[in-house]
């Protein structure tokens, strides 16, 4: 565990010596809601979600909250190229590191990189625009979570599996583009046309979101948040299962 | 440490054979280089050995223990340093926290982390440059991080792929004067690779000529050089008729009024110097020569 642990303070180490990088990490999800409130704000009126009725922009901040998770699991995620390219991997591989370290430390930072950027989106969504209140982020910190560790284990699986930067940023690509649509991302599960109705059963993100969703808007779990967290406990066992194959031939 | 390696093979793809049946013993104390040229299979031999790759056949076995069973090595690995051919360093982390963070992953404590980071950054003459973020360093600088990072760890066994590509000549030899310091105090066993063969003529114990994966010598450099050189005959005789006499019986050639017999064989030896006095034979200039380690090697390889 004392080796995690190193793994993940290297991690940050490297992070907060990037000046650039902190900056990102804290400027983008707060413009991010920001103009997301800003342009949709009065766009789209109110919709009926649930039994509830909820504007447009409530019922998408779980959303764009998911979307966030979604780009930088996918970029902190990529960095494991830059490790294996960077001959670090090797030499952390030389040291008393196991593949199922590294890949436990990865699927950590991952998530609590994901996380820190979800909750400043969230806490600036209720300091800077005042419509959510704590309650609502406490109930969706779990679901965050769980979405945050799954994505993770989602795109360290194909990671693992892809092997090469050029087929993993291109299956990313595609298969992030059918996810997003496939889900309840910009509209309500029932609205959803067909065949895309279809493929959200099999899309993880759907739990994702509807978790979340339910979570964040009626302060209370479903049966989503379970189906969410089976799928989380498969993502991650296929991800460090994947890796670990990856890591025996760098 | 000693190093027992058993008929590895690796192949990467469906025909790319890095490495066949090779089998290979280091000694504990030794000095050893592996040289061959690129894609012999150097690389992939010192992964193999460290446990990086797992070889499709065969095993390696460091102090007993099967480096391709993860748990098993996993307390060995952290007494061996090891430094790739490439740079590698955490660009935006200083000098100091490389090489900690490299101790704290093999498991020591604080006091001696800090204790080892600031000897080794001392004896590598890093240590004014402890506080700077590599990214600023020069390469040479770098090139000198990377390596005082496998020493920190006092290892038993040092693993150095190409350690000096790159560093200028004076640098180089610093580098080795620093190496053998470290190598005469703490009798460390040292795996290396290079293409440098004047520092592997100088520095090693002995010699593993790789090519396409395969073993093709095994032994001390001086014991390669002279199995593979012959002396050279350089002669300076104003006489032509004894020139001519010379090169129709031990061949030769004629350059700039000197000739010069390459590979003259030991036993020919006796017979010109009893030609060139049984002839009369003024002689000028006798000087020989035996071959270098590279001139061996590319004889050998080509």
């Amino acid at each position: 565990m004392s080796i995690v642990i190193t793994l993940i303070e290297r991690e940050f180490k490297i992070m907060f010596r990037s000046k650039l990088l902190m900056l990102l990490m804290i400027a983008q999800p707060v413009i991010l809601i920001f103009l997301f409130v800003l342009s949709m704000g009065n766009v789209v009126g109110e919709i009926t979600y649930r039994g509830i009725t909820v504007s447009y922009v409530e019922f998408m901040v779980p959303s764009v909250v998911i979307l966030t998770l979604i780009f930088v699991t996918m970029m902190v995620s990529q960095s494991v190229f830059n490790e294996k390219f960077s001959n670090m991997l090797i030499i952390l591989l030389s040291t008393r590191m196991t593949a199922r370290d590294y890949i436990v430390s990865k699927l950590i930072t991952n998530t609590f990189i994901s996380l820190t950027q979800a909750m400043l989106m969230l806490t600036s969504y209720l300091l800077i625009i005042g419509r959510t209140n704590i309650i609502s982020i406490v109930y969706a910190l779990p679901p965050i979570i769980i979405a945050s560790l799954t994505l993770s284990g989602i795109y360290l699986s194909l990671l693992g599996y892809l092997k090469t930067i050029s087929a993993f940023s291109s299956a990313v690509n595609i298969l992030t583009l059918i996810m997003i649509y496939s889900a309840p991302l910009f509209y309500p599960l029932e609205a959803m046309p067909f065949p895309l109705n279809f493929a959200s059963n099999v899309n993880p993100l759907t739990y994702i979101v509807e978790s979340t969703r339910i979570s964040y808007l009626l302060k209370s779990f479903d049966v989503s948040i379970w189906v969410s967290s089976i799928i989380c406990i498969i993502f991650i066992l296929l991800s460090i299962h994947t890796m670990k194959n990856m890591l025996k031939e760098v | 440490m000693h190093i027992r390696v058993i008929s590895i093979t690796k192949t990467y793809g469906a025909s790319v054979r890095a490495v066949e049946s090779l089998s290979f013993f280091i000694n504990s104390g030794e000095s050893v280089a592996l040289i061959g040229p690129n894609g012999a299979g150097k690389t992939t031999t010192i992964h193999i050995i460290l446990g990086l790759l797992k070889p499709d056949e065969g095993e390696v076995y460091i102090d007993g223990v099967n480096m391709t069973d993860e748990k098993e090595s996993s307390e060995i690995r952290s007494r061996i340093g090891f430094a790739p051919q490439n740079i590698a360093l955490d660009f935006f982390l200083t000098v100091e926290d490389n090489i900690e963070l490299y101790l704290k992953l093999n498991g020591l404590s604080r006091a001696k982390r800090r204790e080892r980071t600031k000897r080794i950054l001392e004896l590598m003459g890093l240590y004014e440059y402890r506080n700077r973020r590599v990214e600023t360093l020069s390469g040479g600088l770098a090139r000198r991080v990377h390596i005082a990072r496998a020493l920190a760890l006092d290892p038993e066994l040092i693993i150095l792929d190409e350690p000096t590509v790159g560093l200028d000549p004076v640098s180089r030899r610093l580098f080795w004067e620093a190496l053998k310091g470290y190598i005469k105090e703490s009798g460390a066993t040292l795996l290396w690779s290079s293409h440098y063969l004047e520092e592997i003529e100088r520095n090693a114990d002995r010699v593993i000529l790789l090519n396409r994966g395969r073993k093709l010598m095994d032994a001390p450099p001086g014991e390669i050089v002279s199995k593979f050189s012959r002396p050279v005959l350089e002669l300076e005789i104003p006489n032509e008729e004894v020139l001519k006499s010379l090169t129709s019986r031990f061949g030769g050639n004629y350059v700039n009024g000197r000739l010069i017999i390459d590979d003259v064989d030991w036993d020919d030896l006796p017979k010109v110097i009893a030609s060139l006095s049984k002839l009369g034979a003024e002689v000028r200039l006798l000087r020989w020569g035996s071959k270098s380690l590279e001139e061996v090697y590319l004889e050998v390889m080509s």
